[in-house]
């Protein structure tokens, strides 16, 4: 068996071990089950009071208009989905229940993945609003909304311009399953909790998204 | 990579090796350091376009104006969400008027409490019971005064009014 596969081996058995497999510091004279989940304490303070629901919005504002931005392809529209997922999340952030799993790995953040279903939600309604509207190329809406976070050196942006020309020619799971993992740099579970798919779906999905990528930025036609 | 099986399993194993290579490219991103080789890195044409869209691909901002906006939209979402949590918050709070009340009620103003006139009084729960008992005794009163429509009934009442309280 090579090396890889040993490496596989060993993972696949950590994934599997019960809940209860990491524990943290005892703290107050008793051990107790790790945090899981990294936004935990700020979810909790939030459901008991609502106004502390702001340190949520500021973590994830870009995370998810990026998000919306990437699918809408205007900025107006992004705007639009943001303040309806984060309205919808803090109406319901109540009936929101942390489900981290330890094969979710260190990071993982359920209220993230929940945060992202509503904003996937509020983006395909917007969608399905703007169906008949002509498609804008997302290098060109993107150079209208890049004056804050794409550096001006046009080398540098025509580069980006043609990263961003090649995943808007994605079909839509492969293009979203690519924002999600180099944009919002989420994990391959979070990815199949948002797209609702199993991890090697997603992981597959990359793959043939990245391969895609490859050939359009290869291609001298273009 | 070399030596991957074909078919459907092929590409998942490749789709995993590609799925290593990502998660220690974009922590190694996150750090800010170059990533390094790795002993099992996917083909150069997914290498050289994973580490490509790693570094150009970029995560947008809403205007300051929006996010400001935003959050004292949420802010003002909280509060209106924090209100119905309080105790007795579901009823709105107003001065009793002191006569015409007490008129609806059949007493003398002079004779009610001191103070009585200033205590507030919640609407919705507690107003609600009050009209609702105001509209019971007034239908029960109604009733045995209304002239008996049947000799039934004309004879229930004579028995009862012979009845001892």
């Amino acid at each position: 068996m090579s090396g890889w596969a040993n490496q596989s081996w060993g993972r696949c058995n950590r994934m599997a071990r019960p809940a209860f497999w990491k524990v943290d510091r005892p703290e107050e004279g008793g051990p107790r089950l790790a945090h899981l989940d990294r936004d935990r304490r700020l979810v909790e303070a939030a459901q008991a009071d609502p106004a502390r629901f702001e340190a949520l919005y500021r973590k994830y504002l870009a995370q998810v208009y990026s998000y919306a931005f990437y699918e809408l392809r205007d900025h107006h529209e992004a705007e639009d989905a943001t303040e309806r997922t984060f309205l919808a999340a803090l109406t319901n952030l109540g009936r929101f229940e942390e489900r981290a799993r330890p094969a979710d790995g260190d990071g993982a953040s359920t209220f993230r993945v929940w945060l992202f279903q509503i904003a996937r939600n509020a983006v395909a309604e917007r969608r399905r609003r703007l169906r008949r509207r002509p498609e804008a190329p997302l290098e060109a809406a993107a150079s209208v909304a890049s004056s804050l976070d794409i550096e001006r050196d046009a080398a540098r942006r025509d580069e980006v311009a043609t990263a961003l020309s090649a995943v808007g020619r994605l079909p839509d799971d492969r293009r979203r399953a690519l924002i999600l993992r180099f944009v919002d740099q989420m994990s391959t579970a979070e990815i199949a909790g948002v797209l609702g798919r199993s991890e090697g779906a997603v992981r597959v999905l990359i793959h043939r998204a990245l391969r895609s990528v490859a050939r359009d930025l290869d291609d001298p036609t273009r | 990579m070399t030596g991957a099986p074909a078919g459907r399993d092929g590409h998942e194993v490749e789709a995993l090796v590609t799925d290593r290579y990502l998660e220690a490219l974009l922590a190694a991103h996150a750090r800010g350091a170059d990533h390094g080789p790795t002993p099992h890195d996917p083909d150069d044409a997914v290498r050289r376009t994973a580490d490509r869209l790693a570094r150009d691909l970029p995560r947008f901002h809403p205007s300051f104006l929006f996010e400001e906006a935003l959050a004292a939209r949420l802010a003002a979402h909280a509060r209106r969400m924090r209100l119905p949590a309080a105790a007795g918050a579901e009823g709105l709070i107003v001065p009793l008027p002191t006569g015409p009340l007490m008129d609806l009620l059949g007493g003398d103003a002079a004779e009610a409490p001191a103070g009585y006139g200033r205590r507030p009084l919640i609407i919705g729960g507690a107003l609600t019971s009050a009209a609702l008992s105001l509209a019971g005794a007034a239908y029960v009163a109604w009733r045995l005064n209304r002239p008996a429509a049947g000799p039934m009934v004309r004879a229930a009442r004579a028995v009862a009014r012979t009845r001892p309280v």
